[in-house]
């Protein structure tokens, strides 16, 4: 039961910041139609800048983190405005292009700026070994809660960005009709910028709060972006609220399968994929999206 | 002449050849039917696993390792082909990531097959036979010349074979899929057919790439393989043979020169920036890689001197499909 337990705190812990990842990925593919395949090489390189100004500009923990996912924010509408639109502009291709040429481009600019060698990140939480409660007898520390209660607030502030204010009314007509919405005094591009933006924000918290439980590597987000591919897929890629529950959805099923099935021990990143495969191959709309109608 | 080269230069040689065989069997899915494959790397690196285990551990000649070696690759691209084919554009590119990421974790895995992270070694080397005179010491000649006349064989049946019904088909399909269908196409079995065929070649790249490599480890197919293959697709021409050579040669050789000029410590002119930024580039300025970017100019020089209307390599316009490219019938 304790153990039970600790897999399902295990994979609360790794959902969270799969659906994190997975929200960033939503709100770009929402906005821009593109499937940034590189979400969690943007959330790779940004965790990198935090660690630059809290290990080398001598930042507290906490300031380095605010402002890093500000720099991240800028960061990622630059890219969509500098690289992204003129090259989707240009050729039907872009759309596939650009998140491989980021890909391949940042994974590589981090291993050439920051070497291969894995550094740690201070957590921002109390983190030391006895730093933890008892649940019905499994271990739940303080830090794994941290990671929770930031990304859920984070989370809070995105659909409150979506639900309640005139962006978010904005971005939410881009999505539904980016024809229409031009008439309504909007300009979709703009907007898919603000989307690119704020997806690389929350895909920065995302990488931060996985390294403060792990370390700090160029290919530390390769296999969380597979997650988080897997809990976009399963909620539906146009769905917001179906990133969060498809994302915490993969962390637990993950945890919960790697420890009672023994063939799968270590092979997590296999069950992600086939649990994508499967829905992108039996239900292509997720749980929470909806079907989209090909006129021809 | 090539065979005037010394022989690291020629190993480089033959092992860009081995690559351009991958990157033809890319350009047959990715380029001629146009379904983003991000799963090649991997194809290539069972077929190069394949080619080392039954050599190395089952005595057999390379040539029967190949030829298993393309059989594999092949039933694995209908396998990822047939999940493909009830997905549309970027739900592939999901699909196909996931199989490029998980590809090295499963060779790590299976350790007593594959040597898990340690690699597999082949001790045993191709020599030259008796009758070409060629002796001990000039036996990287030799493999450079199969691997040159296996490729060129491969090009000539993938370039038959593109202007035959079965390409055409192809073709239509890129275009419109329900224009395909509605001229009795079937898109599924062309579409699995393009990628098992296409999987079987980039297969026998790896199984060549054995011949002069003898080494094969997990670290040599990672995602970022599969990657580059798709930099080095669009570098050197979609849905073109040319293009792909040019390609594969640009794979092996775009790294060496940016490794060469710029140092190994290179902090930003790093061969994956150097192929980011040169996809970016062929997409947005030379579409149709440099193949096609050639035969441009060519024309346009050429019209400027005559001034006669000529027929240049005009872009399709509109939306086409996933990857719309030139005209197929510009460059012949």
């Amino acid at each position: 039961m304790e153990l039970f337990l600790q897999r399902i705190f295990d994979g609360l812990s790794n959902g969270a910041v799969y659906a994190a990842l997975a929200l960033a990925v939503v709100l770009v593919h929402r906005t821009s139609r593109v499937l940034n395949l590189a979400q969690g090489e943007m959330a790779m390189f940004s965790t990198f800048i935090v660690y630059v100004l809290w290990a080398e500009a001598g930042l507290a923990p906490g300031v380095a983190i605010v402002l890093g996912v500000a720099l991240a924010g800028f960061g990622g509408a630059a890219i969509f405005w500098v690289v992204v639109r003129p090259a989707t502009r240009r050729s039907p291709l872009g759309l596939y292009v650009v998140p491989i040429a980021l890909f391949i481009g940042l994974n590589s600019l981090a291993v050439g700026i920051w070497k291969g060698d894995p550094r740690t990140i201070a957590s921002p939480f109390p983190s030391d070994l006895d730093d933890f409660m008892v649940v019905g007898g499994a271990r739940l520390r303080f830090e794994t809660i941290g990671v929770w209660m930031t990304l859920a607030v984070a989370l809070g502030i995105v659909f409150w960005l979506l639900e309640r204010t005139r962006l978010g009314l904005s971005l939410r007509a881009v999505a539904s009709n980016p024809e229409s919405s031009r008439f309504a005094g909007l300009f979709p591009e703009r907007v898919a910028m603000v989307g690119w933006g704020l997806a690389a924000a929350i895909g920065c918290l995302a990488g931060v709060m996985a390294a403060t439980t792990s370390l700090v590597q160029p290919n530390m987000m390769l296999g969380t972006a597979i997650y988080a591919f897997a809990a976009a897929t399963l909620g539906g890629i146009d769905s917001p609220i179906g990133a969060v529950v498809g994302g915490v959805v993969v962390g637990l099923v993950t945890s919960v399968l790697a420890g009672y099935v023994k063939l799968l021990a270590d092979l997590d990143l296999v069950t992600a994929l086939l649990v994508m495969t499967l829905v992108l191959v039996l239900k292509p709309d997720g749980l929470f999206g909806r079907s989209a109608e090909v006129r021809v | 002449m090539p065979l005037a080269l010394d022989l690291p230069q020629l190993r480089l040689l033959t092992q860009a050849l081995a690559f351009a065989a991958v990157v033809l069997g890319l350009n047959l899915v990715t380029g001629y039917s146009g379904v983003i494959s991000l799963a090649h790397g991997s194809f290539m690196g069972l077929g190069a696993y394949t080619t080392a285990i039954l050599v190395e551990s089952h005595n057999m000649t390379y040539q029967t390792a190949i030829a298993a070696a393309v059989g594999v690759g092949a039933v694995a691209g209908t396998v990822v082909g047939l999940s493909a084919l009830r997905l549309r554009g970027l739900a592939v590119a999901q699909v196909t990531l996931g199989v490029a990421v998980v590809f090295p974790i499963l060779a790590r895995r299976a350790e007593s097959l594959t040597g898990g992270a340690n690699g597999l070694r082949i001790s045993y080397a191709l020599e030259p036979p008796s009758w070409t005179g060629l002796d001990e010491t000039q036996a990287h000649i030799w493999r450079y010349l199969v691997v040159l006349a296996t490729l060129a064989a491969v090009l000539f049946v993938v370039g038959g074979v593109t202007n035959s019904r079965f390409g055409r088909a192809l073709h239509a399909i890129r275009l419109h899929e329900g224009a395909a269908t509605a001229s009795g196409i079937n898109v599924g079995a062309f579409k699995v057919g393009a990628f098992a065929a296409g999987a079987g070649i980039a297969a026998l790249g790896g199984g060549l790439l054995m011949i002069d490599v003898r080494f094969v480890s997990p670290q040599s197919f990672e995602i970022f393989l599969s990657l580059t293959l798709i930099a080095a697709l669009l570098i050197g021409g979609v849905a073109s043979l040319p293009g792909s050579v040019i390609g594969g040669l640009v794979l092996v050789y775009l790294p060496k020169f940016a490794g060469d000029w710029a140092g190994p410590d290179a902090t930003v002119l790093r061969p994956g920036v150097a192929f980011a930024a040169a996809m970016l580039l062929a997409v947005m300025v030379a579409q149709g890689g440099l193949h096609r970017a050639y035969g441009r100019l060519r024309d346009r020089t050429l019209a400027s001197i005559s001034r006669a209307p000529t027929t240049t390599d005009s872009v399709v316009s509109g939306p086409a499909g996933p990857l719309a490219l030139p005209s197929k019938e510009t460059h012949r």
